[in-house]
């Protein structure tokens, strides 16, 4: 049995929305601890991980571990039915091969129920390690979003630089060049509009704008993003979920083509 | 004189690709070039996009939808007036009807229209110009012979609705090209017909390829199954196989050559021959050769681009036809005769307001030069008059009109006198004076230098690397590490460090051969081994090993493709039905012949999820 209310049901439409379009489809994994996903993109290149602790639910049940597969488009389908306002409480019964979604309005006088089909998916949890990295910047989640918009463009992919004195962002194209620069800014009015940048070693990587504009539709979940990246490993974008979770996504780096590589 | 026909899938793009469409003309180097798909709606006709110097243009759009279908018509002529050029019409129709407004020609003048084609009885008048609306056909008489620029529509075998408009859209064609035959005309009919013949002009074609009904009637159109037509091209190749003019945009078909020939040239009628005899036809006297420019294919052998890779990254850039060209010889000259109505010259939107300066003064010359070489023959002065002042509302023939109106140009507008003309023309920069002058003249003054230089010399996407698949990220940094550990690569403190830490353990059995397994469990094992490195060190060596382990587990979970063992493709179910939504993996290889082991295997498999219900129902 499960049962999760969730008097914030928007952040659950908006967890849809913003990974949605990445994911085809997904195994929501639930245990005492939490309500979590981890999933890949379609061509396997990057990589999706959400949490939803336990603590952030009105009421949090359930009774064992349980795996639900999930069609994220159609699911993204079902929750656009549910009001902004609405308290979303996600339902499941043992060994059920469906999910009941219930929308009640705050007044209490509209209940809805839609119940979708779950999916059979194989797929591998993946133990992702937490890791140091080299460069953590923490900046506005819109700023950054306005950034990669703006820079695709232009070019389809961007180098973000991260020295002492700010963090770049670059990209180059046909029709010509753009840098972007953001200092370390923490004399600001409200904490979430800082830029804040923590470094043990400059580092510099290339990403696909295409991805990176994909991650940035998370942004309506939090007002500020955590970007970490390290030179060997993934970046990491992290959008924090008011004091329930996170939703995090991983890319690898673009390398330069080699020429040698590249030739026939 | 030559001919090429060309499905150019969109006339700007093609525009864009070659610069500007007078190159684009150029390189295509015929008298006549007929374009299909020029994608183009009425609104978009602007000058940049229907005017080259040296060439007459006439256009037919579609009226339906936009961005969709639409003909083109260019002919290199020498002079638009008094010429003898067979490359000058000497009468244009837009569609095969006759029954679209302004059929004929631009301007208040209705043509005179002929009678309407026999035969069409039993179509209703709706069924008619529904035929034309899409802007499907050109047809230009050139003296000798009558010219269809045709591109046909195609239709999906299960949609019965848009079969019907390809039969009746061929029947009413077919009633047409007879009525000039009657008449003794020559035709020649270019363009993408969207059929392939037979067997022969189809890769992998089905036993029962032929039998199709559309492909039936282009057979029987026939010489040799009875009909007028000679298809040009496969009259003088008759045994060629693989000679293909289109390719399925998404699978990367050009690769190996996985097309089918629905471009076509074909020609009926006499020879102009004074004696015509036995042996003697249009096609067997004066054309000379027939052949696809390949070279306009996008996708060309020992090309950089790199491999297909499902379609991945990869932009193929120009249409996804290749044209057809055709010479003739022996193509006497025919006589005086000036551009028809239809001509875009006489376009009101392009004359009103969207020419460049350069293009309106260098129009302005040729009317000067007219000018001066024509004596008083008042149907050349009114048009060079016309194209002098392209604001100005055209006259009708009627002479007192023409004279009242050629007064009234002289007097109301001074820079059209005589030497303030010659002036402007001669020296377009002189003074400030006659700058604003001319400005002033063309109202929309969109200066000339932008056209030439959006001549994008678009490099092939400058590739800043390739996306990394974690897997590939890992080998990378892995060999990274090797090159490390040879001394004297890294200028890094901390790398130094690392490479101290290879070359105290067995690094010096790495060498770049070394697998990445190998690479792993040292990491691995110098991570719990080493004790000397610092905890910061140690963590990030494990996170390290443990993302190498979720790429190979991300990048293994791709199944690999039956014919090659490669990773496939993953895909998405688009069509509407039980499987929408649904994911699939697909080789990654481009569309090829069957034979050909290195063209897409066709494998196929359904990502490892299905619905919980139909599972249960299996």
């Amino acid at each position: 049995m499960l049962e999760l209310r969730l008097v914030q049901g928007s952040l659950l439409k908006k967890v849809m929305d913003s990974i949605k379009d990445l994911v085809n489809d997904a195994n929501f994994d639930c245990s005492a601890t939490g309500f979590s996903l981890q999933a890949m993109d379609s061509s396997h290149v990057a990589l999706v991980a959400l949490l939803l602790r336990s603590e952030g639910f009105e009421h949090y049940r359930c009774d064992r571990n349980i795996s639900m597969g999930m069609n994220l488009g159609n699911m993204a389908k079902m929750l656009k039915c549910a009001g902004n306002d609405d308290i979303i409480t996600i339902k499941a019964d043992d060994g059920s091969d469906t999910v009941t979604f219930m929308f009640e309005s705050p007044t209490q006088d509209k209940i809805a129920d839609f119940e979708m089909k779950l999916m059979d998916i194989d797929s591998e949890h993946l133990g992702i390690p937490e890791a140091e990295y080299h460069a953590i910047v923490r900046m506005p989640s819109s700023e950054f979003a306005r950034i990669c918009k703006d820079l695709s463009s232009i070019g389809d992919t961007v180098v973000i630089s991260v020295t002492k004195e700010g963090v770049k962002f670059s990209t180059r194209g046909d029709i010509g060049t753009a840098n972007i620069v953001c200092r370390q800014n923490t004399t600001v009015d409200k904490p979430e509009e800082a830029t804040v940048i923590e470094m043990n070693e400059p580092v510099s990587l290339t990403f696909a704008l295409r991805y990176m504009n994909s991650f940035t539709k998370a942004s309506p979940l939090s007002s500020t993003v955590t970007i970490s990246l390290s030179s060997e490993l993934p970046v990491v974008v992290e959008y924090k979920i008011a004091e329930m979770g996170y939703i995090r996504f991983y890319l690898a780096p673009k390398i330069e083509e080699d020429e040698d590589e590249s030739k026939p | 004189m030559k001919i090429v026909t060309y499905n150019v899938n969109g006339l700007r793009p093609r525009i864009q690709q070659f610069g500007s469409l007078l190159k684009l003309l150029t390189s295509l180097d015929a008298d006549i070039i007929c374009f299909q798909e020029t994608k183009l709606a009425k609104h978009d006709l602007r000058a940049d996009m229907v005017w080259a110097e040296g060439y007459e243009s006439f256009f037919s759009c579609t009226r339906a939808r936009i961005g969709y279908s639409g003909v083109a018509t260019f002919c290199r002529v020498k002079s638009a007036f008094s010429s003898c050029e067979v490359a000058l019409p000497v009468d244009a129709e837009e569609g095969f009807t006759g029954l679209l407004e302004n059929s004929r020609g631009f301007g208040d003048r209705k043509y005179e229209r002929c009678a309407v084609v026999e035969g069409l009885e039993e179509f209703s008048k709706d069924e008619l110009l529904k035929v034309d609306s899409d802007g499907r056909c050109i047809i230009t008489d050139h003296g000798h012979f009558v010219l269809f620029n045709i591109y046909g529509p195609r239709a999906d075998p299960d949609d019965v609705e848009r079969i019907q408009f390809k039969h009746n859209f061929f029947k009413i064609l077919k009633k047409r090209w007879d009525a000039l035959l009657r008449q003794g005309r020559r035709l020649i009919v270019v363009g993408d017909i969207n059929i392939a013949p037979a067997s022969i002009d189809r890769c992998d074609a089905k036993p029962d390829f032929e039998k199709n009904e559309f492909r039936e009637w282009f057979r029987s159109l026939l010489v040799e199954n009875g009909g007028p037509f000679a298809d040009v091209f496969r009259a003088k190749h008759p045994e060629r196989k693989e000679a293909y003019t289109c390719w399925s945009t998404s699978s990367g078909a050009e690769i190996f050559n996985f097309g089918s020939r629905i471009d076509h040239i074909l020609s009926a009628g006499d020879c102009l021959h004074e004696h015509s005899s036995e042996g003697h036809d249009f096609l067997t006297c004066h054309v000379r050769e027939c052949e696809i420019l390949t070279q306009f294919k996008r996708w060309q052998s020992g090309s950089t681009t790199g491999r297909w890779k499902g379609g991945a990254g990869i932009k193929l850039k120009g249409s996804d036809h290749a044209p057809v060209c055709m010479s003739l010889d022996e193509i006497p000259i025919i006589s005086q005769h000036n551009t028809p109505l239809l001509s875009t010259r006489y376009c009101p939107q392009v004359e009103g307001c969207q020419q460049t300066l350069v293009s309106m003064l260098a129009r302005r010359q040729t009317a000067e030069h007219v000018k001066s070489n024509v004596q008083h023959d008042s149907s050349r002065v009114t048009d060079s008059i016309q194209r002098c002042k392209m604001s100005m509302k055209r006259s009708s023939d009627d002479h007192a009109v023409l004279d009242f109106s050629l007064d009234r140009v002289v007097n109301s507008s001074p820079m059209v006198q005589g030497d303030t003309v010659s002036e402007i023309v001669e020296c377009p920069q002189s003074s400030p004076n006659e700058a604003s002058g001319s400005k002033m003249l063309c109202s929309s003054s969109s200066p000339a230098k932008p056209v030439s230089r959006v001549q994008s010399k678009k490099k092939p996407k400058q590739s800043q690397g390739s996306q990394l698949s974690l897997r590939s990220f890992f080998q990378r940094s892995s060999n990274s590490i090797i090159g490390i550990s040879q001394p004297g690569i890294s200028d890094n403190p901390e790398d130094f460090s690392k490479s101290d830490q290879f070359s105290n353990g067995d690094s010096m059995k790495y060498d770049e051969t070394n697998t990445k397994t190998q690479i792993n469990i040292s990491i691995q094992d110098h991570a719990a081994a080493d004790s000397l490195c610092s905890t910061a060190e140690e963590k990030r060596n494990v996170a390290l090993a443990e993302w190498q382990r979720i790429q190979e587990v991300m990048q293994n979970s791709i199944p690999l493709c039956k014919g090659h063992n490669e990773p496939c493709v993953a895909r998405i179910v688009r069509k509407a039905g039980p499987n929408l939504g649904r994911k699939f993996f697909v080789c990654v290889r481009a569309e090829g012949p069957a034979s050909n082991p290195e063209a897409n295997c066709n494998y196929f498999k359904w990502a490892a999820s299905k619905s919980k219900d139909k599972g249960r129902t299996q």
